[in-house]
């Protein structure tokens, strides 16, 4: 076991009293340990999590670490098809969570542990080790591919993001987003654990009043948030509680945007962020509430340790951005997954466009072609041709965002025949989740089609 | 509208529009909508449009909170108190 999962184990003993949510019963730790021990899977076996937000999915993340096994958090309105998929793309073994039916996975075996169902499907040989944790990449229901990280390099992430913002064993931090995201899980929960600081956790639906007054009632010192519930927070004319520190990340944010948010205040202190999935996740900050105006349109310099290049940049000097970080993850796994996105001198491939001027404050330029923000989600729209293409009517799919930010897919039909188009919407909604159904789908002729 | 009524409406909305892997007869009036249904925070936003479409109503930013929204009976007593005003 390593120093980092040593931390982490260590912390149930008194995380109990350090972290609080909507849990009618705060779990026993040591039950679930030993619940977990009962289904008896091989060390290295990845266990997927389907919860929301609680108390109780933290305990039951940890335990699974400590019986050898790998988690895996997924959105508890993730479908069954999507379940099912991931269970043979990314080798799962077992799956548990509030509402598992064992029926519905052909469970080999299923009990309860604490207040889940887990269900144990037939064996599969470990591909993991240890204390790796697999983390969904976009997590969108079409891609079944995830990065395999170790419990010490998210620690590694985590601590390098306290170091860069202050964070330490006097704050009470207020998790808002989803833990079975990058953010919620490693840069707010495991920062809060490893800080020795409070943790609030919260969860849907997000409600700015209620966002002001659980920071007032609970006396948050930090959160974080992404660019969709800052502009949620801006557009409010009413004051916000003091809050010392608020990180923004996940999507771009524009420089009036951050001009704004100093202005109201929004915290004493501004931290607007950029990681990925693949990262640990963060790589770089703007602490934009001391940083020159001229930076406010960046997303600041790397963190001390972390390496940037921009790669093969054009006359503007923009070019994919490539990382060396310590908190990188091991690999990327799943079907589909035919390279490692990784250059051969160990620097990781981003897929975003950055410049980088001789300050080293970098900044966005455009994101890696099939990446789209939708309602605050990131999601992969070749995941959602993927999905339309299982239709049987249809022989090809391309999914592009309107200029109204919505998503468009076109379907090519096998034989070229008339599409039933709302048989299809259905087909998808069924297997997607909401925000990655497209709002219109359009039939093309075969003389239009472009691979 | 009854509550039993408006009930019986949101199980069809979770079911049809949501498309939530669950039977009718498991979506209890004390289901938790987050835990026991699976609604994550697009759900929610998701839930509250099919909710003004269906019923007429508006819901309020002040009325989408967690409370309102914590279970199907919770949500149906703020529906039938919306539509009650809306009435008049």
């Amino acid at each position: 076991m390593t120093g980092a999962a040593g931390t982490i184990l260590d912390s149930t003993r008194d995380l109990a009293r350090r972290v609080s949510g909507s849990d009618e019963a705060p779990p026993q730790y040591g039950q679930l340990v030993e619940g977990y021990a009962h289904l008896a899977l091989e060390p290295g076996s990845a266990v997927l999590i389907v919860s929301s937000n609680s108390v109780e999915f933290l305990f039951h993340w940890i335990a699974v670490l400590a019986n050898g096994y790998v988690p895996c958090a997924i959105a508890p309105s993730s479908r069954t098809s999507l379940i099912t998929a991931l269970q043979g793309s990314l080798q799962i073994a077992a799956i548990a969570g509030p509402h598992v039916d064992p029926a519905k996975y052909r469970a080999r075996g299923a009990g309860r542990i604490g207040a889940f169902t887990a269900a144990v499907w037939p064996p599969v040989p470990p591909v993991y080790d240890p204390f790796d944790v697999l983390i969904l990449t976009t997590g969108t229901s079409g891609s079944q591919t995830a990065c395999v990280h170790t419990v010490e390099s998210l620690v590694c992430n985590a601590s390098m993001t306290n170091r860069a913002l202050g964070i330490t064993a006097s704050d009470r931090q207020l998790v808002v987003l989803p833990m079975y995201h990058t953010y919620g899980l490693v840069t707010q929960s495991i920062g809060s654990i490893i800080s020795g600081g409070e943790l609030v956790i919260d969860g849907p639906p997000f409600n700015a009043a209620r966002f002001v007054e659980r920071v007032r009632q609970e006396g948050i010192s930090i959160c974080g948030i992404t660019p969709t519930i800052a502009r949620d927070l801006l557009n409010r004319t009413t004051a916000l509680p003091h809050l010392r520190s608020m990180s923004i990340g996940g999507d771009q944010l524009t420089a009036d945007e951050v001009t704004r948010a100093l202005a109201q205040p929004l915290a004493e202190e501004l931290w607007v962020t950029y990681g990925l999935t693949e990262a640990g996740p963060r790589v770089s900050v703007l602490p934009a509430h001391s940083a020159p105006v001229d930076t406010y349109d960046s997303v600041g310099r790397a963190f001390d340790g972390v390496a940037t290049r921009i790669d093969s940049p054009d006359a503007e000097g923009i070019g994919q951005l490539l990382v060396k970080t310590p908190s990188v993850c091991c690999r990327k796994v799943g079907n589909g997954i035919t390279r490692q996105p990784f250059t051969a001198d160990g620097f990781l491939e981003t897929g975003d466009l950055f410049s980088k001027d001789a300050d080293g404050y970098l900044r966005y330029r455009a994101r890696k072609a099939d990446l789209v923000i939708v309602k605050g989600e990131k999601l992969n729209t070749r995941s959602i041709d993927v999905v339309a293409e299982l239709h049987p009517d249809v022989e090809f799919a391309r999914t592009t965002e309107s200029h109204t930010h919505s998503l468009v897919t076109s379907v090519w039909a096998k034989d070229d025949k008339t599409l039933d188009l709302d048989d299809i919407k259905t087909f998808m909604k069924s297997r997607l989740r909401l925000h990655e159904v497209p709002e219109q789908i359009i039939q093309q002729r075969a003389d239009v089609f472009h691979k | 509208m009854t509550i039993a009524a408006i009930e019986d409406t949101l199980r069809d909305v979770l079911i049809e529009d949501l498309f939530v892997e669950l039977d009718k007869d498991q979506i209890l009036p004390g289901s938790s909508l987050r835990c026991d249904v699976g609604l994550d925070s697009l759900g929610f936003v998701e839930l509250r449009e099919q909710i003004a479409q269906r019923f007429g109503i508006v819901i309020s930013d002040d009325d989408f909170t967690p409370e309102n929204f914590a279970t199907l009976s919770s949500l149906s007593s703020l529906i039938a108190q919306r539509c009650e005003a809306s009435a008049r």
